[in-house]
């Protein structure tokens, strides 16, 4: 059987790898190649690991030859967003201020990994520091959209979502302090899910905002993305926000189906929001639609204090400064102008402001959790407009408008999932999402894959001969 | 742009969200320590 690989999601590599019609020796070159042939465009790789890569997919081929197959990430392979540890791998959070950092010791969730057999391809591009802004040139570009490659795949995990997209791995982590998964997922057409907070260890993750981030999986399906979830969730002595880690069977539950779920519609807040792309709030009603017709029930929902919602995340942070101050004081013209103007300000909200932010973010937490008690899920558009162009991107703004899509639910914490939901008329990818109760992330799967199902847009594919400077 | 030209628009286009934190007053429940 002739497999394109690049062409099949994390799943149809898994298969194929324990139906042995594949080899991992022979994925992870096929897409060692891929990347050689077209990286030199896309720019979704910082470090390409070639060696260590071909060396994991033989002991992993060796293990399976005697009858080992670990879990369905045996032999897969897959890749980190630059800020995630890889022992004696370069890392370089997309900044010149880590330009030849090499860590000594794994993340967690590379730990993880590697445990389940995964096969790491390498460490993807991201925007400096997972705050500054989509370039093109200098030592870091952040990646083009493999859709239209004029335009950027949002950030800041920009490489993890053109490298999952554009074939060039099986699959990838990224991660969310305002949205960095779910952004670029809903911009490449695939699957990004937010995990609760305290769900995945950060340890050995660059961190940007403390109490705010996040890491989850970006992949062409919710299946691959509940199987890498799998894979990094549980509680970490070294990251206490796992404390009370409460880890699901995540697969298990995937085809389920919408039958008998209640859904709300988040509809004066996102659904009417003026600043909502006609062509994404046609596709999500639509969307929505095909859930009701699979048997869940919707109605609309508000939560009146969402209205905050930004003005509380901005001040948030400020845990950003406390981070790269003292770099900042010492080697300023290290940090690109984009993210350097951006951490001069965080050091500028008052302490009263950031108290205010920390109240009202139980506000808003209280009447969420006041919907979520009537209500399985929220559903909702999974961003305000389609792909920009490079030179489209705001310069002088704290965080673009499209915000208000996903950073609400890094303050609460919620698990939050984009899902393909169609195309616009320029061909680029829209989504909706779907965020669910805490540590329920198995329920957001469930309700994307209810759609996923009963929908093609996953198994659309960017056309690689675009893929020209 | 300069850094100060830069900083200087970001802290406008902040200022409006500065007002509605400001305007928004907490209740006593608003305390996530309790």
């Amino acid at each position: 059987m002739a497999l394109s690989i690049g062409d099949l999601d994390l799943r149809g590599v898994s298969d194929a790898l324990a139906r042995r019609e594949l080899s991992s020796t022979e994925a992870t070159q096929t897409y060692l190649d891929r990347i050689a042939t077209h990286d030199p465009v896309l720019r979704s790789y910082i470090t390409v690991t070639a060696d260590m890569a071909l060396a994991q997919a033989k002991a992993a081929d060796a293990e399976l030859e005697r009858g080992h197959r670990r879990g369905p990430l045996h032999g897969v392979p897959i890749a980190l967003k630059d800020l995630i540890a890889v022992a004696g791998v370069k890392m370089t959070g997309g900044s010149r201020v880590l330009a030849d950092h090499v860590p000594t010791r794994d993340a967690f969730v590379t730990r993880r990994l590697k445990d389940a057999g995964a096969v790491l391809l390498g460490k993807l591009a991201l925007h400096e520091f997972a705050f500054g802004r989509p370039v093109t040139d200098g030592p870091f570009p952040t990646g083009r959209n493999p859709w239209d490659v004029a335009r950027a795949p949002a950030g800041s995990s920009s490489g993890s979502a053109v490298a999952a997209a554009a074939g060039l791995c099986a699959g990838a982590l990224g991660s969310d302090t305002g949205g960095s998964i779910r952004g670029p997922a809903a911009m490449t057409a695939l699957v990004g899910h937010k995990p609760t907070y305290g769900l995945v260890s950060r340890s050995g993750v660059l961190p940007l905002s403390w109490s705010l981030d996040h890491v989850g999986p970006m992949t062409r399906s919710v299946w691959d993305s509940a199987v890498l979830l799998q894979a990094i969730a549980g509680a970490d002595s070294e990251d206490t926000s796992t404390r009370h880690a409460s880890v699901q069977d995540y697969v298990a539950g995937l085809e389920g189906g919408a039958r008998g779920l209640r859904l709300g519609v988040l509809k004066r807040y996102y659904v009417d929001f003026p600043g909502l792309d006609d062509e994404v709030r046609t596709a999500a009603l639509t969307a929505f639609d095909v859930l009701r017709r699979e048997g869940a029930t919707l109605e609309a929902v508000d939560a009146p204090s969402l209205d905050l919602a930004l003005a509380v995340w901005a001040p948030l942070m400020s845990e950003a400064y406390e981070y790269h101050a003292q770099t900042l004081r010492a080697t300023a013209d290290r940090f690109g102008e984009g993210l350097r103007t951006r951490i001069y300000l965080t050091a500028l909200f008052t302490a009263q402001d950031v108290q205010r932010a920390q109240r009202l973010r139980a506000r808003i937490g209280r009447e969420i959790d006041a919907l979520l008690s009537r209500v399985d899920a929220l559903v909702f558009p999974g961003q305000a407009a389609p792909a920009l162009r490079f030179e489209d991107f705001p310069s002088t703004g704290f965080a673009p408008a499209s915000i208000r899509y996903t950073a609400p639910w890094n303050l609460l914490g919620l698990p939050a999932a984009v899902v393909p939901a169609g195309f616009s008329r320029d061909g680029l990818p829209v989504s909706i999402q779907i965020v669910g109760r805490r540590f329920d992330d198995a329920a957001v799967l469930r309700v994307a894959r209810a759609y996923e199902r009963v929908t093609d847009w996953h198994r659309r594919r960017p056309d690689a001969s675009r893929w020209r400077p | 742009m300069r850094d100060a030209d830069l900083l200087y628009a970001m802290w406008l286009a902040w200022l409006p969200e500065r007002d509605r934190l400001r305007a928004a007053v907490p209740a006593p429940e608003d305390e996530p320590w309790r």
